[in-house]
């Protein structure tokens, strides 16, 4: 996890945000104690008491419309793949040209949101690697003998299958081309990475037992709460007045609160100490420190600020957009109803484990009793967000 | 010789001294602090996912005897004067009067204490006592009520404990291991068939994972059975995961070119 020591050298902001670890210490941004306590008593207030009827949206929401899609696209940060991808470069650049590394074999997982499939994408175009895309899904029922991995064999160099998950399906037919894969992969000579989705992992580990083909994974580490500050700094900086919703704290710019003068300056470079360290502590332990997850629940705590927001900002010299960021806790997110059916579940958890289906192919993976049911339809058709 | 009336005097309260009043209003009380803690204990389980059931449910029999022996603490002092010897001849005969009237009943009502620290089952555990097979609905101070598959309720008392044997596929557990059985053909490729069950059972949606899969091969006379052993995700979808892993598993074996065979109506009987 990064460290607050790590954030405050400014030279090093990005390659601190994201950096690789084995997955084997992976370890997700904890709440205060005290929150946790919180959040626990409340969830299972909500549960008990109010069964599954729709929370109600908090007060504070209704009085911060949502920001405008070009402020948010500008406020927004961009996504971490290609910061990441040049960190895995540095991961991996001794192993990379090592001659006789302990594994040839190289696996990066990570959690859904994580981006870990684009990330061994694009750091495989950054080395110049042969990619290994996946095959339609339909085939995987009944796969070929390896004429789609001919080509792969014969070449020389490093190859990367960025998208693991998509080798395979939960199905008595679905797991043959993983199988081949793997007893290709155990006698390879060239060196591979391969990306993958961690529930993907898992359940390969234990049905083929693809861990024991690779080395020790590897995982982006988890964001925690001054990591996400960092990352979330709006770009260009000091243009926008970003306060809380709940009660009027500064989160940026952070010169603002300091008294520092202009918010053009340089001076937020040496990232002080900041402001709503408990709201980025609260983003973090709720969004497990996923990036993508993480930037989902931001863009949805971002509203238009207040009027006395305005006149402030005015005040500070260069104009400043104000924009308010509402309590997570107060954001109506997806959750699993009290009384879910084992059908639900099952289709949940299968989509978990492909990265997402079609439902083509969902609907032969699960029990026809469940796959033929309509909410495999409506639950495989939802959007993330 | 005593007087018997001397002696009922001084074992008994007088009547004027007896708080009926205050005997009803315990009783009701317990009457109905036993109704909350079942209707709670359901209540929390509907609304709490289903895996807490095992944690909840087998609370309701302990509450219940702690709050019948609380009740009786407080209604036999109201009744007798309570000395030991009181006591000792109060119980012992009233001991000896329901053992030849209610022998049978009591038996239940003691197995029923015995099986709170014993716990042979549990609600929500699937058991078999004598021919009955099903879920632990609900475990009363006399009996213990099994939903059977066909969804019909059984009420067996307490008392079998004492000389049947009493088979509990899960002991507390949510899931319990499941076999399904396939018949093959003598001259087939055994390794082939195994590795293709084996991807029935790991790729079936009812299977929990975290719980081993072994698939068992064993020679008959007639031909080889497969078993494939392995444990669902909740005890209450084993009909489910049983069913799925056979129609799956009979159609993988037929695809793979296995012939399937049935036995033979006596080696049934003899080796199934």
């Amino acid at each position: 996890m990064a460290t607050t020591h790590d954030l405050h050298r400014p030279e090093n902001n990005a390659s601190a945000l994201w950096r690789f670890a084995p997955a084997t210490g992976y370890d997700t941004p904890a709440q205060p104690a005290s929150e946790k306590v919180k959040t626990g008593l409340s969830a299972l207030w909500k549960r008990v008491w109010r069964g599954n009827s729709q929370v109600t949206v908090d007060q504070e929401n209704s009085e911060c419309p949502p920001l405008a899609a070009e402020i948010l696209t500008e406020v927004l940060p961009e996504h971490h793949y290609e910061a990441a991808a040049a960190s895995l470069k540095s991961y991996l650049n001794h192993w990379l040209h090592e001659a006789n590394p302990d594994s040839l074999m190289q696996a990066v997982i990570g959690p859904p949101g994580s981006g870990v499939q684009e990330i061994v994408a694009r750091w495989g175009q950054q080395v110049s690697a042969r990619l290994l895309l996946p095959p339609d899904q339909e085939r995987l029922f009944d796969p070929p003998s390896d004429d789609w991995q001919a080509a792969a064999r014969d070449e020389e160099g490093v190859l990367v299958i960025p998208e693991l998950e998509r080798f395979y399906l939960r199905h008595s037919d679905g797991l043959d081309l993983m199988r081949q894969l793997a007893e290709w992969l155990w006698v390879s000579p060239r060196r591979v990475v391969v990306g993958c989705d961690s529930w993907a992992w898992a359940y390969l580990s234990k049905a083929v037992k693809i861990d024991a083909v690779f080395s020790t994974p590897i995982a982006l580490e988890s964001l925690d709460g001054d990591a996400l500050w960092t990352w979330f700094r709006p770009r260009p900086r000091g243009r926008y007045l970003v306060r809380t919703a709940w009660n009027g704290e500064v989160v940026y710019p952070v010169q603002l609160e300091e008294g520092a003068g202009s918010a053009n300056s340089g001076a937020e470079d040496k990232d002080p100490p900041y402001k709503g360290a408990h709201l980025f502590q609260k983003l973090a332990a709720m969004s497990r420190g996923i990036p993508d997850v993480a930037l989902a629940l931001w863009r949805k705590c971002l509203g238009e600020g207040k009027p006395e927001d305005i006149q402030e900002g005015r005040k500070s010299g260069a104009p400043l957009t104000p924009i308010r960021v509402l309590s997570p806790e107060s954001l109506v997110l997806p959750s699993i109803p009290a009384g879910v059916s084992t059908r639900e579940a099952i289709i949940l958890h299968t989509l978990l484990l492909h990265a997402g289906l079609p439902l083509s192919i969902l609907s032969r993976v699960v029990p026809p009793c469940i796959g033929r049911h309509r909410d495999a339809g409506r639950i495989a058709r939802r959007r993330p967000g | 010789m005593p007087d018997l009336s001397e002696a009922r005097d001084s074992l008994f309260r007088d009547w004027n001294d007896i708080s009926f009043f205050w005997i009803g209003l315990t009783f009701v009380v317990a009457w109905l602090a036993v109704g909350c803690v079942r209707f709670l204990a359901r209540w929390t389980t509907r609304r709490l996912p289903s895996r807490y059931r095992f944690y909840i449910l087998p609370w309701v029999p302990v509450l219940r005897l702690v709050i019948i022996v609380v009740a009786v603490v407080e209604i036999v002092p109201q009744l007798i004067r309570p000395t030991a010897s009181n006591l000792i001849a109060v119980f012992g005969a009233a001991g000896v009067a329901i053992g030849f009237a209610f022998k049978d009943y009591v038996s239940s009502l003691i197995a029923g204490l015995v099986l709170v620290y014993e716990r042979p089952y549990r609600v929500g555990d699937w058991v078999k006592i004598g021919g009955d097979y099903g879920e632990v609905r609900a475990v009363g101070m006399r009996a213990v009520e099994l939903v059977t598959p066909g969804d019909t309720v059984v009420t067996v008392p307490h008392n079998k404990m004492w000389d049947t044997a009493i088979h509990n596929s899960n002991g507390g557990q949510r899931d319990m291991q499941c076999v399904a059985q396939f018949f093959v053909a003598p001259m087939h490729d055994g390794d082939s068939v195994r590795r293709k069950l084996l991807d029935v059972a790991i790729s079936s949606a009812y299977l929990h994972f975290d719980r081993p899969v072994v698939v068992v091969a064993a020679q008959l006379p007639w031909g080889t059975r497969y078993l494939i052993r392995a444990y669902p995700i909740e005890c209450r979808e084993q009909f489910a995961f049983i069913a799925d892993l056979t129609i799956r598993g009979n159609a993988a074996l037929l695809k793979i070119g296995a012939t399937l065979v049935i036995a033979p109506p006596i080696a049934d009987a003899s080796e199934s």
